[in-house]
């Protein structure tokens, strides 16, 4: 288990304990976060699970697909920090992080 | 409206997102799922993918843990068959031994598969893909299997073909009209989706109907037009019906699935219906539509949820879909019917292409194959009716993202 903390657009936080080998998505949806909607239920086709990673993370998740990058380049509210939740699977070293939502998946 | 009891039949992607939609308003009332099934809700896409294959565990598949029922306070019943409607007074019976009372009633019933006639000693070896417990048993049966038989050439065939042939299956499809997904999509697809299964050693017979299955000795036998095929067992995908069974005979008005409006609502007056269930106008397509598809069963699930709450909000959607088949991913969006041109992006052979189906100058629909920014694209070009360049949308060296200014 390690702890992750998500936080809402409105600035609402849930820390919670998640399973090390779920993604980020399944850590939220278990946890009935709202903000991530994860339509496809983690296939990587519907983009409705991005998250913003901070970037003192980024060297502890996997690297962006081109697959993943293609899906993010349509949502309304990318920046440069976003990634997809179901792609990211969770480990060890994950313990501590934070999370942010955008306002809407759609 | 908090002091209500709304009772949700059908614990599938529908019911379940009606009942997380309504919390998620605030709805303060008494909730409760009555399920035929013995599990909580779960995804059905991976089935006939992932979890198939065995890459994936059931526990998985669940979309919420149990502990999320529990919390907000929305009863589940497993197992629970739902045998009548009282519309008048407001009552349902279960299992025909136990009744409950509502104020709303939420159908979301989804569909079955639609079976096959065969002789009585071989429906043992014969499957259907649609539940948890279908697929256990046919993860059961691969063990001691060498050949399988699938009868029918849609994505759910399709994607089994791909699946068992991962697990070392020699396999047949079995089809009936002149090309696989013929219901579906274009002929340019049909024939590149051929092409890929043929060269990973699966056979497809097209235009070939069955006429009998039979037992020979340990093997099935299927006898077709085409002459007959053995197998150590066969998967059946040919279509589903929806379960309005319960509706109609409740006396909803119902038509190659229960009948509702924009707002999710049946022809009886507190009763609403979600999902694969529901024939539903489509205003893109100036028809009405019934939908296989996890995208139409959340959206409709929120749309009971808002006419629910007295917030009605239409259901306006554009369909999509996808289909996992080898390392190809295909993104479907939009109804492939009545256009008049097809533009291609990209060439089939490098495995990664998109086809967009135009009526009229307008895109109406599109299959992208490993194309994930196509399909976004293509989602925003239909819904918001943008006329696009054709040049430039075929153009393949020009970021899809630049071929609309």
């Amino acid at each position: 288990m390690v702890k992750i903390t998500y936080i809402e657009h409105d600035g609402s936080e849930h820390a919670v304990d998640v399973e090390v080998g779920l993604s980020l998505m399944e850590g939220a949806v278990n946890n009935s976060i709202p903000g991530i909607d994860a339509d496809c239920g983690g296939g990587c086709a519907c983009a409705t699970c991005m998250i913003f990673v901070d970037k003192d993370w980024k060297e502890k998740i996997p690297e962006l697909s081109d697959e993943e990058e293609s899906m993010l380049d349509f949502h309304e509210y990318r920046e440069e920090n976003s990634r997809l939740a179901c792609q990211i699977p969770i480990t060890d070293e994950f313990d501590g992080m934070i999370v942010k939502m955008p306002p809407s998946q759609q | 409206m908090d002091n209500q009891k709304i009772i949700i039949i059908g614990g599938g992607q529908a019911g379940c997102q009606t009942a997380t939609s309504l919390r998620a308003s605030s709805f303060s009332g008494e909730i409760s799922i009555y399920c035929s099934e013995n599990y909580l809700p779960y995804q059905r896409p991976p089935l006939s993918k992932k979890f198939l294959l065995g890459e994936l565990d059931k526990e998985r598949l669940f979309f919420k843990p149990e502990k999320f029922y529990r919390d907000n306070n929305i009863n589940f019943f497993l197992n629970s068959y739902v045998t009548k409607i009282e519309t008048e007074n407001k009552k349902i019976f279960v299992n025909n031994n136990k009744e409950d009372s509502y104020d709303k009633l939420v159908l979301a019933t989804g569909t079955k598969p639609r079976e096959i006639e065969a002789d009585k000693d071989s429906t043992k070896n014969i499957f259907y893909l649609r539940s948890i417990d279908d697929v256990l048993k046919i993860k059961d049966k691969v063990k001691n299997s060498k050949k399988v038989a699938i009868i029918g050439g849609g994505y759910i065939g399709l994607e089994v073909a791909a699946i068992l042939k991962k697990l070392e299956l020699s396999v047949t499809i079995i089809e009936m009209a002149g090309r696989i997904l013929e219901r579906v999509t274009s002929q340019i697809i049909s024939d590149f989706y051929t092409k890929i299964h043929n060269e990973e050693g699966v056979k497809i017979l097209t235009n070939t109907s069955v006429e009998r299955i039979t037992k020979k000795s340990k093997d099935m036998e299927i006898l077709t037009n085409n002459g007959s095929i053995s197998a150590d067992f066969i998967v059946v995908g040919i279509g589903v019906i929806p379960c309005d069974e319960l509706a109609s005979k409740s006396g909803l008005k119902v038509q190659n699935g229960i009948l509702v409006n924009e707002f999710c609502e049946t022809s009886v007056k507190d009763i609403y219906s979600a999902g694969d269930c529901t024939l539903h106008p489509n205003s893109y397509y100036n028809k009405d539509i019934r939908l296989e598809s996890v995208h139409n069963a959340i959206e409709q699930g929120k749309t009971v949820a808002s006419s629910i709450m007295d917030k009605k909000e239409p259901y306006n959607q554009i369909p999509w879909f996808w289909s996992d088949q080898y390392d190809l991913k295909l993104q479907i969006a939009g109804l492939c019917i009545d256009y008049d041109d097809i533009i291609v992006r990209g060439n089939s052979d490098n495995r990664s292409f998109a086809l967009f189906y135009m009526k009229n100058n307008y895109m109406i629909a599109s299959d992208c194959i490993n194309r994930p920014g196509e399909h976004m694209m293509s989602r925003k070009i239909i819904s918001d009716k943008i006329i696009v360049d054709q040049n430039r949308l075929s153009n393949d060296s020009i970021p899809i993202k630049e071929v609309i200014n």
